[in-house]
């Protein structure tokens, strides 16, 4: 597949030390100092029509990168490669003016972001519904609710439709209802052929939304693949437990690696444990979706011994929605858990919202006049 | 669609040469809307939550005008009617002196967007330039009904006055393309520029006949003060009833072109640096 931006060796450093004023910069000799590395030789390749995710821990350089990419800042070295145009939601909203009223608001920031005036008439009235500014068009944006200006920047800036958007993780900041907003309207997106280059926290929306990706940690691309990969890169990183041996496996049927399955497909869990030698050892498996509580689990015991043993379970059927989930396991009486592998449920259906979780028991239902 | 929605062709973003003219101008081309829409925010923004409003573009020339009157006026040695040509005059000085200080002011006032989203970074200051052309439209109706009261000479050199005009647009444009990029770094400009507007008011045809400068430093002085060209022709067509000097008028509209031209050069090379600075 063809590429649509393309990272070679992008550098950057943001000039630090104040401010300057024009006479020490007449009088001193040296040029304004640059800080540390904010993007150290970064190269990446991010294909047409894919969505593709920048992660990372703060402070990584994943919104400096957008903000190379959506031509806002410019690299120190290296360059950019982008085919078609770039559109950014990045803090949208700050440039929403508080004197002006809702009604400006909407075709004069929406202007500015560069939507177009027939597409800015079309979805008016989306985005009055949106903002729930039906009573308020004609009212200072002074006087809105935080709420209210949030939605409303968002709504404008949604009407964008160029060839790549660049998503900061600032999205994230609304209700519910906010964020199922903003996936809901990438999702379009990709449907219609746009590359989505997306920034989050979120790693369960990163699993649904996202096919490949990369993680950034201090500057430098630590791993670049497939998002589920990338997503254990870091969730590894996070554990700090790059390089340990892991306590165990995730395998199929026929006993190769799993990293990937389907809703309802089974997986089986190996786990290595250390039984008590004179008592039996209880034995549990949880699977999380990247926050720190466990979805579901399952648990043995394990009959005291003196020789580590594997313990194996066999999850018939995951009703698991798409997403990356990490398998937690805990063997000693503390209760304390600890990751030994993950994977990613892979699904045709488009990303569920955000307010249902990705436990579906398959209920039965039936709809009655 | 974006502003550069038009340019589906391969694009490199680096940190090396400035952007060329050309590229420069053909973005600007695309995002005309942008512009626009600055200049219609500033212009919704400027008289918002004012009892009086557009009346302040009429009250200030007018107040200027009596005090300068009652100082300045000779009678018996004035070629031409002191008090309607001094008013065509402030009317013009009034769209320069507030394009060019909200201009220089547009790219600092505007920085949370600059930090979070790209457009051409000329926009806001063209967008300050084109609402003070709005006020300037107002000013010449005042101009024009002050003139009748004030015993203005209309003639046929009446044409002459949007040629003069848009000389004056074109110096205000070259003048605040510079100093708005300068004072995203440097916020020295930002109180160097109220009292040097004034001191360049005193130095252009403003309040006096350009005729009071000597004939061979007229030239000179239309070229170093490229206000001075156009606010002559204001005078003399709008108000004083005679042709304007024409090679006055070209050799300050050129040098303003020249300065253009190096102050967009010096834009060019601040505006892809704005976002880490301003």
């Amino acid at each position: 597949m063809s590429w649509a931006l393309r990272f070679e060796g992008v550098s950057k450093r943001y000039p630090v030390g104040g401010y300057r004023s024009l006479r020490t910069e007449l009088t001193s000799r040296s040029t304004a100092a640059l800080g540390p590395l904010a993007l150290d030789d970064v190269t990446f390749e991010v294909a047409a029509g894919e969505a593709f995710a920048l992660i990372g821990p703060n402070g990584a350089g994943k919104s400096t990168a957008l903000r190379v990419a959506a031509q806002i800042t410019a690299p120190t070295s290296g360059r950019v490669r982008v085919r078609g145009s770039v559109g950014a939601l990045i803090e949208v909203g700050a440039g929403i003016h508080h004197e002006l009223t809702g009604r400006e608001n909407i075709y004069l920031y929406g202007t500015i972001l560069g939507v177009a005036r027939p597409e800015l008439r079309r979805r008016f009235d989306e985005i009055v519904a949106f903002a729930e500014l039906e009573q308020w068009l004609d009212v200072p944006v002074k006087r809105y609710s935080s709420g209210m200006q949030l939605r409303l920047g968002f709504a404008v800036a949604a009407g964008l439709e160029p060839d790549i958007l660049v998503v900061d993780e600032a999205l994230a900041v609304g209700d519910a209802r906010f964020q199922v907003r903003c996936l809901d309207r990438m999702a379009d997106l990709l449907r219609t052929g746009t590359t989505i280059v997306y920034v989050s926290h979120d790693l369960a929306t990163v699993a649904s939304l996202c096919r490949r990706g990369v993680l950034i940690v201090g500057g430098q691309v630590h791993h670049e693949g497939d998002a589920a990969e990338v997503l254990q890169a870091y969730l590894h990183w996070l554990d700090g437990a790059a390089g340990t041996t892991p306590g165990g496996a995730l395998v199929d049927d026929d006993g190769g690696p799993v990293s990937a399955i389907r809703p309802g497909d089974a997986l089986t869990v190996r786990v290595a444990v250390r039984p008590s030698a004179t008592a039996s050892t209880p034995v549990a498996i949880a699977i999380r979706d990247g926050h720190p509580w466990n979805l579901l689990a399952s648990m043995t015991s394990v009959p005291a011994g003196d020789a580590p043993v594997v313990a194996t379970c066999r999850l018939p059927s995951l009703p698991l929605a798409a997403g990356v989930y990490q398998v937690w396991t805990s063997s000693d009486a503390d209760g304390r858990w600890e990751q030994i592998g993950a994977f990613r449920v892979v699904a045709d259906q488009p990303p569920r919202p955000v307010w249902l979780p990705p436990v579906d028991v398959g209920g039965e239902w039936s709809v009655a006049p | 669609m974006s502003p550069q929605a038009t340019d589906r062709r391969e694009r490199v973003i680096d940190g090396g040469r400035a952007q060329s003219l050309a590229s420069a101008v053909r973005a600007l081309w695309s995002a005309r809307a942008t512009v626009l829409a600055f200049a219609s925010r500033t212009i919704r923004l400027r008289y918002r939550q004012t009892v009086l409003g557009l009346l302040w573009v009429v009250i200030q020339p007018l107040a200027l005008l009596v005090p300068f009157t009652l100082l300045l006026r000779r009678d018996g040695v004035d070629r031409l009617p002191y008090a309607a040509t001094t008013l065509s005059a402030l009317v013009g000085w009034q769209f320069l002196s507030s394009a060019v200080g909200n201009g220089a002011g547009s790219l600092v006032n505007e920085a949370v967007l600059i930090r979070r989203t790209w457009f051409p970074r000329e926009a806001p200051v063209l967008g300050a330039v084109i609402a003070a052309g709005v006020d300037l439209a107002v000013g010449i109706v005042v101009a024009v009904i002050g003139g009748l009261v004030l015993g203005a000479r209309f003639g046929s050199p009446l044409v002459a006055a949007p040629v003069a005009i848009a000389g004056l647009g074109v110096v205000a444009v070259a003048l605040s393309l510079p100093l708005a990029a300068v004072n995203a770094r440097y916020r020295d400009v930002r109180h160097a520029l109220p009292f040097l507007l004034t001191l360049w008011m005193f130095a252009t045809p403003v309040l006096f006949d350009f005729e009071r400068i000597g004939r061979r430093w007229r030239r000179l002085y239309a070229a170093l003060n490229p206000a001075a060209g156009p606010i002559d022709a204001m005078r003399r067509s709008m108000a004083g009833g005679i042709w304007p000097d024409w090679s006055l008028l070209a050799t300050s509209v050129a040098s303003a072109v020249v300065m253009g031209l190096v102050g967009h050069r010096l834009f060019r090379r601040i505006a892809p640096t704005l976002p880490d600075v301003i």
